[in-house]
């Protein structure tokens, strides 16, 4: 039985609420087929899938790119989804897989020989230090400098920094090992103080 | 962050993102406390850190994507629908269809249409057409120059058309005259349409633009044949 | 229409042999109908019916009621005895004798405001109120009416007007010939091949509004990063933005002329020098307007 004080909810975790139950519907709607819901779940999430796309690609091609594979991929995989997480949260997490297996398909199909995930993480302008904090000024917008960042430091920075997983959640996302993942988001914020200036 | 950290040397990076990253409440231990206490550049870092975070986290969240990545979601779909055969309803296969040959429209080669022309039905006697009817391309007799794609979900309109009208005409009986009228006027106008863009297109076939206005104006059209056979008897 | 069959013993049962209480008048004039039926505060509530004039009124208590007078001799059918508890569905019908019969008389039904409403209608003049759960209106040749603000809704006439007098959280209204009038909200597509649309008195977020052959008018203000998606075959397109407005605008005809009232940006000859394209930028967070047309006139003008 619910205690008198769960009746009284902020208006935040209120608007959670139904957000979710409304959620829950469509899912269970288009896992049955019903294009119209999934329509309407796309709708209500796509801007934020699209906001990590974009941070995670730092382009906006390659993140329409993605974007449109999360929702393809969430489409096939509705019969799995639980409910065990908010909608958001399985598409982001569908949007990390969906770029980590892009990434190492980029590299099977490239000419290089097979490189473990950091060792292109010096190719970026940012870490290469060929753009410093003098050459760009102090006016070096956060979201630029985001995109500039290696990959992995960037996907690590994104989800931990900007968008508020715990180490936990990006390790599952990713499969990383947290000390992994620590070295990156470390390794970001050094890159990006550095870039930023004071 | 190592408890016996000499408060004369600097706390390393990782140290200062540790301590950065402690959940509210949890206060540096004693050794770190004191060497922030006498250290300006460690402090300095810390509170950067502390600043970066902050400015981190009020970034928007959300950032509206492009109109067109539904259209590419859908078509992606449609595409995994149509291995799958699941069994939907032919006028959501068409949608598909349509969306899918808009993101997929590019320089193909060019292929003949071989649309079937119709033959007889409510909406004309059998030895006329409805004017702006739209035929087949090898029944008015030239070489269809869209791009393969197009033809192909042209093709697929076709025998969607051709399915509704089917059921239309059984239906005829039961449908009103003004119903009928309505139906059929309709249907001229997004014939008349339909052949202008596709003449467009054949001129400009990698055209993105025309292209969508083509697909939209089959897929009104069948909406409307599709509703009329849905239409209550006597309406 | 399938003609009722004795229903189960499940609440959720369908249709019964047994027409629900009338009273008959003198063939001439009408029959009046009249019935109410306890049910859960969501219930689902599928009518069809050949009459004149549909009233649809969302009301806070957990009960159906059906009133009216239809043409007599029109054969009814709907809910059977009543069942113990409060039910989940209801099913019912009124279908006239005639197709000129089936233009008589007026319905006024009461739901719950949380209800699910399935209309179909023949040329009768629907009008719903108050209702915020779902709705799914069809009607051939009568008007559609929609005040408030249901959580779905799915409006389809052939020729009759569309109207919607409220910000639906999810719409589809289509049209064959009638004219479309919305007012927003937050994610709503109209289509029709030859009607009106104007969408003014409101809010957008995610829209779609495409005709073949008629005008849009768009006079909406723009949810913060709102996408609104504009098309016509040659309908003329008439945007009214407030200045400033935070909107990355994607204009393009085939052969159409595009004018921009709204900011300085000049609208350029299109492919092969034919048409007209318009771009204007907006910031991070701005929303997206795609406007097509093929040879309709696209105009933008500041408010």
């Amino acid at each position: 039985m619910s205690s008198v004080l769960s009746l009284v909810q902020p208006q935040d975790a209120a608007a959670d609420q139904r957000a979710a139950r409304g959620d829950d519907a469509l899912v269970e709607r288009a896992r049955g087929g019903d294009v119209d819901a999934f329509e309407l779940l796309y709708h209500a999430h796509s801007a934020r899938v699209y906001s990590l796309c974009l941070r995670l690609t730092g382009d906006q091609s390659q993140a329409v790119e993605l974007a449109q594979d999360v929702f393809i991929r969430a489409w096939q995989a509705l019969r799995d989804f639980r409910g065990d997480a908010s909608v958001t949260t399985w598409l982001h997490r569908i949007a990390v897989n969906a770029m980590l297996t892009k990434r190492r398909g980029d590299r099977r199909r490239s000419a290089r020989i097979a490189l473990a995930e950091d060792d292109d993480e010096d190719a970026s302008a940012l870490a290469s230090g060929s753009i410093a904090a003098h050459d760009v000024g102090a006016a070096i917008d956060l979201e630029r400098a985001i995109a500039l960042l290696p990959p992995g430091a960037r996907r690590a920075f994104v989800l931990h920094d900007v968008e508020g997983y715990t180490h936990e959640e990006i390790a599952e996302m990713t499969g990383l090992a947290s000390g992994t993942l620590r070295a990156q988001l470390h390794r970001a914020r050094q890159l990006l103080m550095k870039a930023l200036g004071p | 962050m190592t408890s016996h950290t000499d408060t004369s040397a600097h706390l390393s990076f990782d140290e200062l993102c540790a301590l950065a990253d402690a959940p509210r409440g949890v206060a540096p231990s004693e050794s770190a406390h004191a060497h922030l206490a006498q250290c300006d550049d460690c402090a300095t870092q810390l509170a950067g850190l502390g600043a970066l975070r902050a400015r981190a986290r009020q970034l928007p969240h959300e950032v509206a994507p492009p109109a067109e990545l539904w259209a590419g979601v859908r078509s992606g779909i449609a595409a995994q629908e149509r291995g799958a055969s699941a069994s939907r309803s032919s006028f959501t296969r068409w949608r598909f269809a349509a969306a899918a040959l808009v993101i997929a429209l590019g320089s193909s080669a060019v292929t003949m249409v071989a649309m079937r022309a119709r033959e007889g039905g409510m909406m004309r006697s059998p030895s006329s057409r409805v004017a702006g009817e739209v035929v087949s391309s090898s029944a008015s007799g030239h070489e269809s120059r869209l791009p393969a794609r197009l033809a192909s979900a042209e093709l697929e309109y076709g025998r969607s058309v051709e399915s509704l009208r089917r059921t239309l005409d059984e239906r005829r009986d039961s449908l009103s005259s003004s119903t009928v009228e309505t139906v059929e006027r309709s249907l001229r106008i997004a014939d008349e349409a339909i052949a202008e863009a596709r003449a467009a297109l054949e001129r400009d076939p990698s055209n993105g633009v025309l292209a969508q206005i083509f697909t939209s104006n089959y897929e009104r059209k069948i909406d409307v044949l599709r509703r009329a056979t849905e239409l209550a008897p006597r309406t | 229409m399938r003609r009722a069959r004795v229903g189960s013993d499940s609440v959720r049962s369908l249709l019964t042999a047994a027409a629900f209480a009338l009273c008959a008048m003198p063939a001439s004039a009408q029959q009046k109908v009249s019935a109410r039926r306890a049910t859960t505060s969501d219930p689902s509530v599928r009518l069809f019916a050949s009459v004149g004039t549909v009233r649809v009124i969302g009301w806070d208590r957990d009960s159906v009621e059906i009133t009216g007078a239809v043409a007599s001799g029109s054969e009814v059918g709907g809910f059977g005895p009543p069942a113990p508890t409060p039910v989940s569905a209801l099913k019912f019908f009124i279908e006239a004798p005639t197709e000129k019969a089936g233009r008589e008389g007026t319905l006024t039904i009461r739901v719950p405001r949380n209800a699910r409403v399935w209309l179909k209608t023949g040329s009768a003049d629907l009008t719903v109120s108050d209702v915020t759960g779902g709705l799914d209106l069809n009607v051939v040749g009568g008007s559609i009416t929609v005040h408030g603000s249901p959580r779905e809704l799915r409006a389809e006439s052939m020729d009759g007007a569309v109207t919607i007098d409220g910000a639906p959280e999810w719409a589809r209204v289509k049209t064959a010939t009638g004219d479309i009038s919305l007012r927003g909200g937050t994610n709503v597509g109209a289509s029709t091949i030859s009607g009106a649309i104007v969408a003014t008195g409101g809010q957008a977020d995610h829209l779609t509004l495409e005709t073949t052959t008629g005008t849009i008018r768009f006079a909406l203000a723009l949810a913060r990063g709102a996408s609104v998606q504009m098309e016509t075959h040659s309908g003329p397109i008439d945007i009214q933005l407030a200045r400033p407005t935070d909107v990355e605008v994607d204009a393009a005809t085939v052969t159409g002329a595009i004018e921009n009232g709204w900011t300085r940006a000049k609208p350029e000859i299109g492919r092969e020098g034919r048409g007209m394209t318009l771009t204007t930028s907006g910031g991070l967070t701005a929303g997206r307007m795609v406007v097509r047309s093929f040879k309709g006139r696209i105009s933008l003008r500041g408010s």
